[in-house]
């Protein structure tokens, strides 16, 4: 199988002169399709760094970043604006929900954005919610959700552009154990089923049990690879038996 | 209903110091001018509330309310013109009131000819008080200077220490520069000291034109016709718009409303960018999550000057409102108050692009958002 993400000796440092920290030290790490990838390590140790470069957020000192055999850190501002909405999802700790719209509208948003047309992207918007269970909350706003319930149309706003990589950053760090391994076991499934890339930066170590691989980072440089044996789960509520 | 109007109504308490501000800065505007507008166009009511359409005055007449004398047989000189089909002189002296309680005052006296047809009769008196002040020493006053002149219909006052009448109230002849006391050209003489009064001298000439002759062109040919050192034609706008813009630049009024105007609108914009920042500052998440997605800077700034738009078109409707309430009050206590469409329409325009200014300079939080902010 091809690597969907390539990184290449990827450098960055934060700071200038005496006060410069490096954070990233010539890193190199490629991940696959159809796999989560938790990247954890200690505050500081690069990952969200890591996590930005990969996601075409920031762009490193130096090495390069390929995502579907495509250079991003060659591609123009403009370019790189096109590839992210073509190819890239994000998850963020915050929910980042507009307080004024609902499940649906959250969801459709980035196709409207998109240009896609109204009646279409609600459609898909409705799929993209009715994949993360979360069909009957489409009318609901922010205020009207549990914390779970918003990370998940977080996830189906990610999900909606049909994207190969999907990028998580901290996606748990708000929500209680239970919600946050549900939400993980959600991720799981996509990668599963859509054969999405699903890089996810987490401290939580309870997370482990639904990834395939997880990476850890130490002082810019990957520390260890692990390969996780496959957990058995419910098909239904996603919880590791 | 677009991203833009949704975060509007849901959250509109957060968009209301904008809105307000907006609409504030508007009324602000309009009800100077409607003021000043109102207030010179007051200068000018004699000539404005006139048929004549050709006026002749001094050479050195830079307001209707200074002009100097001229001679009578002015009138006779103007007739020559075959556009011309009659005029008449209207005579106007300073006086001293003293109505039947001791108030005194100093007043314009308006010598006219007392009928309903005459040139000079202005048109609050034409349907039946120009005829009354045929009766000899007779005078008829503004209902809005009732008050000041300590007066009312059938009340018995002095001018110049000659008694007259007060026959009537007029309404709508109010001027900010002086209190008009109307009469008729032979009581006005009757009124005037014999040494001071020369009987050849009159304020203005009067014409009116056969139909269809165009007053400009008039005007143009009786400049070469008058002896330039003794008397100017103008036509009545000329006169009138000359008369105010002479108000405007000497009183400084003109100047302090644009500083004031400049200063409204300078604070709108100030409130509304800074409420506009605060909105886009507090969802900064949100439009930070969608730039990492891809969407360009400039689509979500669409959403912020789609609010800023929506928020100056809201605030012009709410002005129109308050300053129709406005110029409704004024009416009542007869206060000068006068708006054209174009200044409405300015001030809507103006407002628009307040809020489409500050809009813009919201902006500036979101062009500098770097998403990759929203992993630290």
């Amino acid at each position: 199988m091809t690597a969907s993400v390539v990184a290449a000796d990827l450098m960055h440092s934060f700071g200038r002169g005496a006060a410069q920290t490096r954070v990233l030290h010539r890193l190199s790490v490629e991940f696959w399709p159809g796999e989560v990838t938790l990247v954890m390590g200690a505050s500081g140790s690069g990952k969200s760094t890591l996590l930005a470069a990969l996601g075409g957020l920031l762009r490193p000192d130096a090495g390069q970043v390929s995502v579907s055999g495509t250079m991003l850190w060659s591609l123009t501002a403009r370019a790189l604006e096109r590839f992210r909405y073509q190819h890239c999802g994000y998850i963020f700790q915050g929910f980042n929900l507009f307080p004024a719209l609902t499940a649906l509208e959250q969801v459709a948003l980035p196709l409207r954005f998109g240009g896609e047309l109204k009646a279409r992207a609600q459609a898909r918007a409705e799929a993209a919610l009715a994949e993360v269970g979360l069909s009957a909350c489409a009318q609901l706003r922010p205020s009207e959700l549990s914390g779970g319930e918003k990370q998940r149309v977080a996830i189906a706003r990610a999900l909606v552009t049909q994207p190969r990589v999907l990028f998580a950053d901290e996606p748990t760090s708000a929500l209680d154990s239970s919600n946050g391994e549900r939400v993980v076991a959600l991720l799981q499934d996509i990668a599963h089923l859509h054969g999405t890339t699903v890089i996810v930066v987490t401290h939580d170590p309870q997370l482990m049990c639904h990834a395939e691989r997880v990476l850890q980072l130490r002082n810019g440089v990957i520390h260890q690879d692990q390969r996780m044996a496959p957990a058995v789960r419910s098909p239904l509520t996603g919880e590791a038996a | 209903m677009s991203l833009a109007r949704t975060i509007l109504l849901f959250e509109w308490r957060r968009f209301l110091p904008a809105l307000l501000s907006v609409t504030f800065a508007g009324v602000l505007m309009l009800v100077q001018l409607g003021l000043l507008v109102g207030m010179f166009g007051t200068v000018t009511v004699l000539a404005d509330s006139t048929a004549a359409s050709v006026w002749i005055t001094a050479p050195a007449t830079q307001s209707l309310d200074q002009s100097a004398e001229i001679p009578a047989s002015l009138a006779a000189l103007v007739r020559a013109n075959a556009d011309i089909t009659r005029t008449e002189t209207l005579r106007v002296r300073d006086g001293s009131w003293r109505s039947a309680s001791g108030t005194t005052l100093p007043v314009t006296v308006v010598g006219i000819s007392p009928s309903a047809s005459a040139l000079s009769c202005p048109a609050p008196l034409k349907q039946w008080l120009c005829a009354l002040l045929a009766t000899p020493n007779t005078v008829v006053v503004d209902r809005s200077e009732a008050n000041k002149l300590d007066t009312t219909t059938a009340g018995m006052a002095e001018i110049n220490g000659h008694r007259v009448r007060v026959v009537g109230l007029s309404q709508g002849l109010r001027s900010i520069g002086t209190t008009y006391v109307f009469t008729s050209q032979q009581t006005l003489r009757g009124l005037l000291d014999r040494e001071g009064d020369d009987v050849g001298l009159v304020t203005f000439v009067l014409a009116e034109l056969r139909k269809g002759a165009e007053p400009a062109t008039v005007v143009n040919d009786l400049l070469t016709l008058l002896p330039p050192k003794t008397a100017k034609a103008w036509t009545r706008v000329q006169l009138s718009q000359q008369s105010q813009r002479w108000w405007l630049e000497e009183s400084g009024v003109g100047a302090g409303f644009l500083f004031s105007t400049v200063l409204g609108l300078l604070i709108a914009v100030v409130i509304t960018s800074q409420t506009l920042r605060g909105v886009v500052l507090s969802q900064l998440r949100e439009y930070a999550t969608f730039r990492a997605i891809g969407v360009p800077a400039a689509r979500l700034g669409a959403v912020i000057v789609e609010q800023a738009a929506w928020i100056g078109a809201g605030g012009g409707v709410l002005m129109l409102l308050l300053v129709a309430l406005v110029a409704q009050l004024a009416q009542h206590f007869y206060v000068p108050f006068a708006l054209s469409g174009l200044g409405i329409a300015v001030a809507m325009a103006v407002g628009l692009l307040t809020a489409v200014c500050s809009g813009l300079l919201a902006l500036r939080e979101l062009y500098r958002l770097q998403p990759a902010e929203l992993l630290r």
